[in-house]
């Protein structure tokens, strides 16, 4: 074997070990060093990497702020930590306040929400318009909503990659009437390709649940509907219904629809302090959902990340057990209740 | 009770006698000492120079298992000063050969403080020539790829 010398950089260098170890604003600076630079930091392997070395992982949450005279409102992107109230802006967009009855209709789905996440990209809904951050940069793609070309807006909008192409893609859903029916139109556009496509979509406007975001996970789009989950798979771009857990009725409120290490997890939080954590391990043959953890959530200090934002949703609730303890967050504003795990990306193209 | 010794070999052919608890910090030593027991261990893709600094790390490092031993009494916030002290000594070329060897000899710890200096020093950095030059890393991006990079990655203050 060669002896080891300087001669030779690119041999024997465990070079993920030291990227992993540089600031996020060098590996942006650096990544025009060379292809195989650019690959590594742009890579998924090195991003999970990092996530796992962080010592405190931040949320990503959503904040409606009005404007000292009322005329405005802003609708701001930010990170918390648990250790520091660090507000870190990341996205800020104004619009007037609209106080005529019409757009009263509007205001809770259409007004600056984060509608789907994946790899650490967020998707932001914003009246008609949809944003892809990279919460490290800032907005990477803007569709407004002549691009979206449709006389309505979405009721709904989803984000997510197919796992075979590695391209992300957005689904709109849009509901229009056919004689006295609702029924609901899918669009799914392809971000890279640009291409956007019709599908057929079997779930009933009746029983789509819009309040709750659908999730990603595993390939496909996961959406909340009264007695089941609706799937979109996002390769196949087909429909599939998915059995939930023997113990969701449709009177289940507060289920959480998230995600855990790329699989799609499902979580009472109305149950705390004992909250758990159901997992769906698989869905062929048959469905299969496992209890995979039970997490008390009354020390909101001590919490994993993951399940932190289990414990700030419980914070919303209104108290059959034990409030959660909220340490020294004492009072849980209102636009944490619900947060996204914040998950660095280096890549800065969708 | 003596201690057992085994015998490194580092690519020149200098034998380096070192205590077994103290070469057993790398995994792949750990793992060559119980196949080949009472057997030199020959290192070809070390320098003397290297493994001798890879030795003097272990040596600080090395925990007694007999108890109450003085060469474990450094506490963890020395320790950690005095990584921090070997590593600056060490010029750029050898820390790339020590790292390589930390990798190598899969020695956690050790890999850990000389992928960190490496990183200080990147971070230091003030473009990406500096870079290639320092790691002696070709440049196979053209002037134009270079400034739709440097146009993308704009890091928000």
């Amino acid at each position: 074997m060669k002896a080891i010398t300087n001669q030779n950089t690119c041999e024997g260098i465990p070079e993920e070990e030291i990227l992993e170890r540089l600031p996020e604003k060098s590996l942006f600076r650096f990544k025009s060093v060379s292809k195989q630079w650019k690959f590594m930091i742009e890579s998924n392997y090195l991003a999970n990497k990092r996530f796992a070395r962080l010592p405190n992982p931040k949320l990503i949450v959503l904040r409606h702020e009005t404007s000292t005279d009322e005329s405005s409102r802003n609708v701001l992107l930010e990170t918390i930590s648990k250790d520091h109230h660090d507000h870190n802006k990341i996205f800020n967009c104004s619009y007037e306040s609209q106080t005529n009855s019409d757009s009263e209709f509007y205001v809770d789905h259409h007004f600056g929400r984060i509608m789907g996440h994946c790899d650490g990209l967020i998707c932001l809904y914003h009246f008609g318009y949809i944003f892809i951050i990279n919460p490290a940069i800032g907005v990477l793609r803007t569709l407004s909503p002549e691009f979206l070309r449709n006389c309505k807006l979405p009721i709904t909008v989803g984000f997510g990659r197919d796992n075979l192409t590695r391209t992300y893609k957005v689904v709109l859903m849009y509901y229009f009437r056919l004689d006295y029916e609702t029924l609901l139109k899918t669009e799914v556009f392809n971000l890279k390709s640009g291409e956007r496509k019709c599908i057929c979509c079997p779930i009933p406007y009746s029983e789509l649940n819009v309040a709750i975001a659908s999730i990603f996970a595993n390939g496909s789009l996961f959406w909340l509907t009264l007695r089941k989950l609706a799937a979109l798979d996002l390769h196949t771009e087909n429909f599939r219904y998915v059995l939930l857990p023997s113990w969701y009725t449709k009177y289940s409120k507060n289920v959480n629809l998230w995600c855990l290490k790329d699989r799609l997890c499902l979580s009472d939080v109305l149950q705390y302090p004992n909250v758990d954590v159901w997992s769906l391990q698989q869905e062929d043959p048959s469905v299969k959902w496992e209890k995979i953890l039970s997490i008390n959530i009354l020390s909101m200090d001590c919490l994993d990340s993951n399940f932190w934002k289990l414990g700030l949703e419980a914070c919303s609730l209104e108290p059959i057990g034990e409030k959660p303890y909220m340490g020294h967050l004492e009072q849980v504003p209102e636009d944490h209740f619900s947060t996204v795990l914040y998950r660095e990306n280096l890549d800065s193209s969708v | 009770m003596s201690k057992k010794m085994i015998v490194l070999k580092s690519s020149e052919g200098v034998s380096f006698v070192v205590e077994e608890a103290v070469a057993r910090q790398s995994k792949i030593i750990s793992f060559l000492v119980e196949e080949f027991p009472d057997r030199e261990l020959p290192l070809t893709n070390m320098t003397s120079e290297i493994l001798r600094k890879t030795i003097e790390y272990c040596k600080k490092h090395v925990v007694e298992d007999d108890g109450g031993g003085d060469s474990s009494s450094s506490s963890s916030g020395d320790l950690k000063e005095w990584d921090v002290k070997f590593v600056a000594e060490i010029d750029q070329p050898r820390l790339m050969d020590l790292l390589m060897a930390a990798n190598y000899l899969d020695i956690p710890s050790l890999l850990d403080v000389t992928c960190q200096k490496v990183a200080d020093t990147i971070a230091a950095c003030n473009d990406e020539k500096e870079i290639r030059a320092t790691f002696n890393i070709e440049n196979d991006f053209t002037e134009e790829e270079v400034e739709a990079i440097r146009m993308e990655n704009q890091y928000p203050i």
